[in-house]
Order: structure tokens, then sequence, then C-alpha cells
């Protein structure tokens, strides 16, 4: 192998390896615009996917209903509405700053519970402020979920 | 820093402040580095949170954020390597799953296995495509330095894989 062929080989590793980078996760805050067309256009895929998935067991659930013909008018209804419970994404607000407290009460505002994962000595932020949180700010989550605070030590 | 009540009303969503609007743009491109860095997804996220809470500190003193984070986080993943051995191997089991071609894992599992300053030596260069000054001041050592890292990381390369 040549050196310029190793050279090759090592940039294409890279980039695989940054690719597989867990931005992947719909919990990563989605930036505003170029560069981010892959990872939009996949999850925007997802999210039809699972539109379409929803429709059509929907779709099946009332057809087998009507076609069977036992009881069209009361009970596939019943059952399609508590299938399809929404859970709107919420975004997680910023926190990185602020108090202990606070960032609390803003992330409750915001319905998410939040726990104090672990404690950070040593950063420039002052004691009792919150040092780091995840999944970070600008994050999807689902209503009532945990956000990690990590906390500057007194 | 004093957390002030126009963040607490950023918060609630009417203004993105420049702090924010960094994080969104820049958090992608620091996760991606720090992941080439470390292997390992969860100190990935670890070190771009600690990075970006540092510049947080020290926002009103930084001229340039993204310069400010491409450093922070390229020591910040040095202080990790330097502590964390075993990671080593849990990166590797993780990036077993995410890549795709025998080819490149083979030589992903070399990398990872480098001393830090060499591997990080290599992403940089060969990655992200930084100058060599721009290493030699971010791994805090002289440019010639610089060049006999990569030279040795480039040797282990070639005798674990090379035909």
């Amino acid at each position: 192998m040549t050196a310029k062929e190793l050279e090759d080989r090592l940039r294409a590793t890279l980039r695989e390896i940054a690719e597989a980078a867990p931005l992947a996760n719909p919990n990563q805050p989605r930036p505003d615009q170029n560069a981010a067309t892959n990872r939009g256009f996949r999850f925007d895929f997802k999210v039809l996917a699972v539109i379409v998935g929803l429709l059509f067991v929907i779709t099946t659930i009332v057809t087998v209903g009507l076609t069977s013909g036992t009881s069209p008018s009361h009970s596939p209804p019943s059952s399609t509405t508590t299938s399809s419970t929404p859970t709107g994404p919420i975004v997680v607000p910023n926190t990185i700053g602020l108090q202990t407290a606070q960032a609390a009460s803003v992330l409750q505002s915001a319905d998410i519970t939040n726990s104090i994962d672990n404690v950070d000595c040593g950063s420039s932020i002052a004691a009792g402020h919150v040092v780091g949180q995840a999944p970070p700010a600008g994050s999807h989550v689902a209503p009532g979920s945990r956000i990690n605070l990590r906390i500057e030590c007194p | 820093v004093e957390p002030g009540e126009d963040q607490v009303a950023e918060v609630k969503g009417t203004v993105a402040d420049p702090f924010t609007t960094t994080y969104q743009a820049e958090y992608p491109g620091m996760l991606r580095l720090a992941f080439v860095l470390t292997g390992n997804a969860e100190a990935a996220e670890d070190v771009v949170q600690d990075a970006f809470a540092l510049l947080h500190a020290k926002w009103d003193r930084v001229a340039n954020p993204g310069g400010y984070l491409r450093v922070t986080i390229v020591n910040l993943c040095r202080n990790r390597a330097r502590r964390r051995q075993k990671e080593r191997r849990l990166g590797e089991q993780f990036l077993g799953r995410q890549l795709s071609s025998l080819h490149a894992l083979e030589l992903a599992d070399v990398l990872m296995a480098l001393p830090y300053r060499q591997r990080a030596v290599l992403v940089l260069r060969y990655w992200g495509d930084w100058s060599e000054a721009e290493i030699a001041a971010a791994l805090h050592c002289r440019p010639g330095t610089v060049k006999t890292l990569a030279s040795r990381g480039l040797a282990s390369l070639r005798k674990e894989v090379g035909e």
C-alpha cells in the first residue's frame, strides 16, 4: 500500500466514523439551514413512514369492521381513538447557566422532569448553577421526559 | 455568570440569543469532532456539553466561538483519554455496530487504539483539514512534534492494516 493509498483509506474511514456520530437520533438539535439536508430528510422520512403506517392500521381496522358487518356502529371507532394518543414533541429549553431551582422550574413549565445526575467541579460556572444538560437545548422530546442536569459543585 | 432575566425570557420561546444560535449551528460539527476523537457516543456528548458550558462562561471574552469550541474539545477529549483507558474498548464495540464496511472497521480499531495525540493529529489533519500550526496550538506542542506524531500514527496504521 502506498502512502497515498493509506491516507485515502484513513480519510474514508474518518468520514465514515463521523457519519456514525450519534446525531441520527431524534433528540438532536436541528440546525437551521445548510449541511443538514441529509439528516433532515431522513428525519422527515421517518415521520412520514409512521404516519403512513398509522393510517394503514386505522383503515385496515375500519374496513375489517365494515366488511365483517357485525357491528359497524360502535366498537371499531372506539378502539382506533384509544390507539392514537398524540404526543406532540416538546422543544427542550436551555438551562445552562441557570440556578438549579430556576432550571427545574423552567423545565417543569415545559412539561419536562429533571434529574441531577452528577456534579461537576472546576468549570467556570458559579456553584449551584447548571453546567450541562442532556439532551441538549433545542432537542425534541415527548412530554414528561426526563432531562439530566449537571450542576457545578459548591 | 449570573443568569439574567432575559435568558429566562428567551427560554420561554421568543428571541434566540447569540449563544443559542451558536449552539444550534455548531453542535453537529462539534459532536462529530468529539466522536471521531473518542469513538464513544456518550463521551462525545459529554465533552461537547462541557465545551459549550465553558464557552458560555467566557462568552463575552471569546472572539471566535467556533475556534474556541474546537480547541476546547480537542483538549477535553485528551483529558478524557488520559482518565479512562477502558473507553477504548467501549468505543470499539460501538463502532463495530455502526460502521458498514469491514475495511473501515479494521482501520477504526487500530485508530482508536493509538495514543491520543497520534489519533488527534490524524483526525485533525485528515478529517478536520486543520493546518499544522492549528494542530500544534491545540495540542500545545511544536509543529515538528505534529509531524512526528502523524508519521508515527501512520506507521502504526500501516503495520496493522497494510498488505
